[in-house]
């Protein structure tokens, strides 16, 4: 284990992360027991990081499950504050409860909405969408992720983003932050999205810096042209951070 | 939200039992449901969050158990730390034999009831069961699994 990660960050916001090459089975560690630990992908841990939710705040995680940025979100908060966990799937809500009363998390309200329909009576000051994706930054990991990724080309991804991005953004409060982030590399599923909230909302991208591994949102793609501002997004590449490929985009709503 | 009743006698028994103070709950709510008892933070953003149709709240934190209220693994982790009695401290090696299921003889001088198990430099891991001399672990054996107790111990 190597407290200061090994990857040159020693910023005060990776202060309670430790990076672990090749742990075998950390669900087998009696820190896993205790709750003292949980295990995640660095890229995952960073989503949480972004968007960092403050203390005492109101906050929505609207594809919680299984539970580790929503976890991650309430140690940030010191467990003050609501979190509203929200996950669609029954058979995901398991784990997500499971990763919540293992790590003491005492500031959630688990629901079952459909992303894309949370009811839009509610604002937030934080939210979270870590959506639905086809999961390629996952490929070094896993050979089921290229089966996922072709069901779930059938269901049209893109459209479900779409609208989930777009509700989030309606649930943001006046200057409230979400985090649009997928663990793919797809532009479609990515740059994409955030191109087509800011053609339909007063949305702005603010600027985001997680460290030297980062590489800046793509501003085309496939001939097509996106806003500048995309520019403000980042992706991550497993060959540059030795994790899982992702993609962030902090979206304030004025 | 449970009654005023069940919060006096639910921390009450905390208080009274492993000394831990009724203030600590001060900023927690518990919510009832038929045997058992959710904690959940209190906070302004709840007025709001109360028309959300909500599966879960909090944690499950209490469960009747015959004449007991037994305070869940995941609720005595989180809050066993400030016990100032019915604590125990054991080695890994009392804790295989607890897991298998055998009772461990002791000398505390208590009164027939729920005790908190600390391993290490007071690393809470739940409850155990005091009668007649005897402790009897508590803890699931799903959660506090072989292959946990075979991993190496560093705390």
């Amino acid at each position: 284990m190597d407290k200061s990660l090994g990857l040159g960050f020693n910023d005060k916001q990776y202060q309670n992360l430790v990076y672990c090459r090749d742990l075998n089975s950390p669900g087998n560690l009696i820190e896993y027991f205790l709750g003292a630990v949980h295990p995640q992908a660095f890229t995952s841990c960073l989503a949480a990081i972004a968007l960092w939710p403050k203390k005492d705040s109101y906050v929505l995680d609207m594809c919680a499950s299984p539970g580790g940025k929503t976890s991650h979100m309430a140690d940030l908060m010191k467990n003050s504050g609501i979190i509203v966990a929200n996950e669609l799937y029954s058979n995901r809500r398991v784990p997500l409860g499971n990763t919540l009363a293992r790590l003491g998390v005492v500031n959630t309200v688990v629901t079952a909405y459909q992303a894309q329909e949370f009811p839009l009576k509610h604002s937030f000051d934080f939210i979270l969408a870590d959506v639905p994706c086809s999961g390629e930054g996952r490929f070094r990991l896993s050979d089921k992720t290229k089966a996922l990724r072709k069901l779930r080309k059938q269901y049209a991804i893109q459209d479900l983003q779409k609208k989930i991005i777009v509700r989030g953004f309606d649930l943001l409060k006046e200057h409230g932050v979400m985090l649009y982030s997928t663990c793919t590399y797809n532009p479609d599923e990515n740059e994409s999205i955030i191109d087509f909230l800011l053609k339909s909302r007063d949305a702005e991208i603010l600027p985001l810096s997680l460290g030297p591994y980062e590489d800046l949102g793509l501003l085309g793609w496939n001939g097509r042209h996106y806003d500048k501002r995309i520019g403000n997004t980042r992706r991550f590449y497993p060959h540059r951070i030795d994790s899982v490929g992702f993609f962030m985009a902090k979206i304030g709503r004025r | 939200m449970a009654e005023d009743k069940d919060r006096d006698q639910i921390f009450g028994y905390l208080e009274k039992r492993f000394g831990i103070d009724k203030s600590f709950f001060k900023g927690y709510i518990l919510l009832k449901r038929k045997r058992s008892w959710n904690l959940l933070k209190n906070d302004k953003a709840l007025v709001s969050a109360c028309s959300l149709k909500a599966g879960k709240v909090g944690i499950r934190a209490f469960r009747k158990i015959g004449a007991y209220i037994k305070p869940t693994t995941r609720m005595i982790q989180l809050f066993g730390s400030y016990a100032t009695k019915a604590k125990m401290s054991v080695d890994i090696t009392d804790l295989i034999r607890l897991q298998r299921g055998e009772p461990l003889k002791t000398d505390l001088n208590l009164e027939m009831g729920y005790v908190i198990l600390t391993l290490g430099r007071g690393n809470v891991l739940g409850l155990g069961f005091f009668s007649d001399g005897m402790i009897r672990s508590q803890i699931s054996r799903r959660d506090l699994r072989d292959s946990i107790l075979r991993s190496p111990v560093n705390l």
